[in-house]
């Protein structure tokens, strides 16, 4: 458990980027939902 | 191990492989069930033939090979024969090989693939044009340069016999689920163009003989073309899962030399004739509801059930329900326009003024309904506008 | 703390697990527990999408209908399709990426850990959901897993159920690739490069990629189903001016790379187990990687072969041809790989081996026969018989679930600390191998012989081969209860301890630590050396 100390600071750093990234990401699938339902609309 | 050895060993492999392939091309015909893709009797459905032949031989070349390179190692590359492991893991050449091989096998398959798919399509020069339209479940053919046009469904023998725990050996039944009342028939050697749609939901239009299946869009039309060369009675079925009934929507083609077909179209004609002066005839309710009877079993009773009493809570009861016992135009409103967003189609394209008539008077005077009145079909064909 | 010989974990791991039930299962985020609540889910729903295969293989046993109405029959394979795709093989593989790649990288859990719970815990409800439908008056959905209109909007009041149902499968499959890809971008060990992942970590990577691009398009075409149902907006009612073949365009344009989804993890573990058994590196790594990055790739631009009889224009027929008979050439490059890791190999064979060379094998058959598919014009023949029905199976069971059965052998011993029964392993493996063909095989000629799909009743002309594919498949059914018995021996019964690297020629990661893992590993990060990846060649300074 001490080592744990001494990585927890770049343990914090990589689950914000890990945050990040996932945010980025939920963005783009929300984005793909709505090219396709504009497909749906423009293609209909 | 030495090198002669890896090969008396591969060789004895393949030889099981070949084995092993053999049996199960042959289990067909061992087991008495003789079957594969049919070669058919259009130039389609040969070449279709063709095509998966070679394409199967391929698969099997391939196939026996990577089978016989793996089966040889597991035999010979064990720990249990103290073999010791190689060290190498990776070969630019042999990957390279068998990443240009492949493409170069696969560039050889794509031309008659190609050709193929290129005379399929090309529907122009026709002789004659059918247009099908599948419905919920069964399908009508309208010949449009002959004026012809009905509706064929499951035999009745067949369906009796279909019905959950019927007590019917289907074994019993000719032609158990590919049999219809009135088939489509066809005149052998002529380009025929099919003009394939669908009234309701998908369906898929599926001669195994003619070599190709085409979806029924409802809204769309498919082309499809046949050049049928032997006369015979080709059988298929709705290829595209369409609701309940789906399995049960075959299809048989009669296919007729020249004169003879043309001998059925004139008996079509006089067929067509005599409907238009039944239509003009005054009935009375003892011949209206017989015929009524025979439209009802044939086309209504699939969900209406023979009983009456529908299948809630998709299929109302016609029995007691207020459209059947209600005034008779609302009656013949809903046959003939059908209900949307339902399975109840649309009959008035589907059925004559007579067998309208006859099935409406004889829903309204069946089942404890007990309106006791009758409707001509004059009625329903100045309802419907259709002259007689 | 478990521990072995001559090795100190102490700072590495710790096995603190949290007190009572509800704090371990329900509130957990240790990725270790979410792993095995997702494994347990997909087993229970493989069993219950397998009891439906049972009543669809029953009825199809002789001609004729003895057991269950066609609308019911509908029900059956319609319901078969979405729970053994939803919820028994896509959450299986999220179990086993739970599980492993935290522990195949070094990272000391998934990077978003209450996510991971939630990614979880929608699961139950939505199938809850799902399955709730085949008691409604209505009847569960029968149009079919593609859900092709207008017949699915004949569906009654389960309609709404079903397409919220697969909303909240999509929601989960989603926030579970995110995790997975925030896991292996942020949270590999120093040391642990791209190209010195396993390929277990690599086919998962990708496959999370397909997830986030194709869930939220599948989630599209059902939300459009829906308004169409019930807001009268006609995306895909002709009638209306819409266009129903617009939505199996849309719809395979999801479900191509949905079938990779199913099948990339499989590539992944088949890649892990025969280096270890053959005791020699994996064949062309960086070729595997590259493969399943072209399949990936190619996935996205073949939709239209599942619909090569809608009436396509002929240049749209063509491209979709040549593209799907392109696939064939990274799986070719696969299979050949594999074998030649196989090749001089210093082979043993216990069944998680068994199973790898069974999916190697069927897998190829599956493939082989989907090659024959591509062929368009061919196809108006095979397309929607029983042909199709046997592809698919060949490529889904004995392809993407043998490979989950050989990653459960594989890394049972980890995650339990015990080693399960070899003979009954064996025993599983060689009459799932038997039954599995005698099920899937005489499909193929039943296909050929002009046998349509998704018929409860058929001419007494395929009599025999389905008589045949019903035995079959009763028998591989009963054959699964072996697996539970086992997995449920393994946890419980058996007394023979597992060591940290379980098998002679494993290389990786999870190999260094205990049996069983710690609750937490790699705490703070391993030093890797080039004896723990298995891409080693490439670290060579």
């Amino acid at each position: 458990m001490m080592n744990t100390h001494m990585d927890s600071n770049e343990l914090k750093q990589r689950r914000a980027n890990a945050r990040r990234t996932a945010w980025k990401l939920a963005l783009v699938a929300l984005l793909i939902f709505g090219v396709f339902i504009l497909t749906g609309v423009i293609g209909r | 191990m030495n090198k002669q050895n890896t090969v008396i060993v591969s060789l004895a492999v393949l030889a099981a492989v070949c084995a092993a392939f053999w049996l199960l091309l042959a289990a067909p015909a061992l087991t008495g069930n003789e079957i594969n893709m049919p070669v058919g009797v259009t130039p389609q459905s040969v070449t279709h033939y063709e095509l998966h032949m070679t394409i199967l031989w391929i698969c099997i070349v391939i196939g026996a090979l990577v089978f016989t390179a793996m089966f040889t190692s597991i035999v010979l590359h064990r720990k249990s024969r103290g073999h010791q492991p190689a060290g190498f893991s990776h070969s630019t050449k042999a990957e390279i090989a068998w990443t240009i091989i492949p493409v170069l096998i696969l560039l050889g398959m794509a031309i008659p693939a190609t050709t193929a798919l290129i005379r399929m399509e090309d529907t122009a020069g026709s002789d004659m044009t059918v247009k099908i339209i599948g419905f919920q479940w069964k399908w009508k053919y309208e010949y449009l340069e002959d004026d012809i046009s009905f509706i064929s469904t499951l035999k009745a023998d067949s369906n009796a016999a279909r019905q959950l725990n019927s007590g019917i050996n289907p074994e019993d039944v000719e032609n158990y689920l590919l049999d219809v009342d009135k088939p489509l028939v066809l005149p052998v050697g002529k380009k025929v163009k099919f003009l394939i749609t669908a009234d309701d939901v998908l369906h898929a239009w599926w001669v195994p003989d003619f070599g190709w299946k085409r979806d029924a869009i409802p809204g769309f039309i498919n082309e499809a073309w046949t050049i049928i060369e032997k006369p015979g009675t080709y059988r298929g079925q709705c290829a595209e899962l369409c609701g309940k009934d789906h399995g049960f929507m075959p299809i048989v083609v009669i296919a007729l030399p020249e004169a003879e077909y043309r001998e059925w179209v004139a008996g079509q004609h006089d067929e067509g004739d005599a409907e238009a002066e039944l239509i003009r005839k005054d009935w009375d309710l003892e011949g209206l509801m017989r015929r009524g009877q025979e439209v009802y079993t044939g086309q209504c009773a699939t969900c209406h059930q023979l009983d009456g009493n529908g299948l809630a809570p998709a299929f109302p009861a016609v029995a007691g329900s207020a459209v059947a016992t209600g005034p008779p135009e609302v009656s013949i409103d809903l046959v003939v326009n059908g209900v949307e967003g339902t399975a109840m189609q649309a009959w008035g394209n589907m059925l004559s003024p007579v067998d309208i008539a006859a099935v409406v008077t004889y829903l309204r005077n069946s089942f404890g309904n007990a309106t006791g009145d009758l409707v001509q079909p004059e009625t329903v064909a100045r309802l419907t506008g259709e002259e007689s | 703390m478990s521990s072995i010989a001559g090795t100190d974990f102490t700072g590495l791991h710790n096995d603190h697990k949290p007190k009572g039930f509800m704090n371990r299962w329900v509130f957990t985020t240790n990725h270790k527990d979410i792993g095995t609540l997702y494994l347990v889910f997909a087993l229970l729903m493989f069993f219950i999408g397998g009891a439906m295969a049972m009543v669809i293989r029953a009825e199809l046993f002789v001609p004729g209908l003895q057991l269950v109405e066609p609308d019911f029959f509908n029900q059956m394979t319609t319901m078969h399709a979405l729970i053994m795709v939803f919820g028994a093989i896509m959450p299986a593989w999220v179990g086993f990426a739970n599980w492993m790649i935290p522990m195949m990288i070094g990272a000391p859990d998934m990077a978003l850990p209450r996510m991971n719970n939630w990614s979880f815990w929608i699961l139950p409800f939505a199938f809850a959901m799902l399955l709730s439908t085949l008691f409604m008056d209505s009847g569960g959905p029968a149009s079919g897993w593609t859900l092709y209109p207008p017949l699915s909007l004949q569906t009654g009041d389960s309609f709404a159920f079903v397409v919220f149902s697969i909303h909240m499968m999509g929601i989960s499959s989603i926030m579970g690739s995110i995790n997975v890809i925030a896991t292996i971008i942020n949270m590999r060990a120093p040391g642990m490069t791209l190209l010195r992942m396993p390929l277990f970590v690599w086919t998962w990577l990708i496959t999370a990629f397909l997830l986030i691009a194709v869930m939220p398009v599948l989630a599209g075409a059902v939300t459009m189903l829906l308004t169409d149902y019930f807001f009268a907006t006609s995306f895909f009612n002709a009638a209306g001016g819409g266009d129903p073949v617009m939505f199996q365009h849309i719809f395979w344009f999801f479900g191509h790379p949905e079938v990779y989804i199913m099948i990339l993890p499989a590539f992944g573990v088949v890649s892990e187990i025969l280096p270890t058994f053959a005791r020699k590196p994996l064949f062309g790594y960086a070729a595997m990687v590259y493969a399943t990055a072209s399949i990936a790739f190619l996935s996205f631009i073949v939709w239209a072969h599942h619909m090569f009889t809608v009436g396509m224009p002929l240049e749209g027929e063509l491209f979709f041809m040549y593209a799907t008979m392109l696939i064939a050439v990274p799986t070719g490059v696969k299979v050949f790989n594999w074998v030649s890791t196989m090749w001089r190999g210093s082979m043993t064979f216990e069944t998680p081996m068994l199973f790898a060379i069974g999916f190697v094998v069927l897998f190829t058959i599956g493939g082989l026969s989907g090659l024959m598919l591509a062929i368009t014009a061919a196809d108006f023949q095979y397309h929607d018989t029983y042909f199709v029905v046997a592809h698919f199976h060949y490529v889904l069971v004995p392809g993407a679930v043998f490979a989950l059965m050989a990653g459960t052998y594989y890394w049972l011993p980890k995650w339990t600390g015990r080693m399960y029964s070899e003979k009954w392993g064996n025993l599983h493996f060689w009459l799932s191998a038997i039954f599995v063909n005698v099920l899937f095989f005489p499909q193929h000629y039943l296909g050929l012989a002009g046998m349509p799909r998704r018929i409860p009743d058929y001419s007494p002309q395929f009599a025999d081969f389905n008589m045949w594919s019903s035995l079959g498949g009763f028998l591989f059914g009963a054959t699964q209860l072996i697996f539970v018995g086992l997995i449920i021996h393994c946890i419980w019964g058996s007394k023979l301890k597992a060591k940290s690297r379980v098998w002679e020629g494993a290389i990786g990661l999870e190999w260094s630590v205990p049996s069983p893992a710690p609750y937490h590993t790699f705490d703070t990060p391993p030093d890797i050396d080039e004896s723990m990846v298995v891409h080693a060649d490439e670290i060579s300074h």
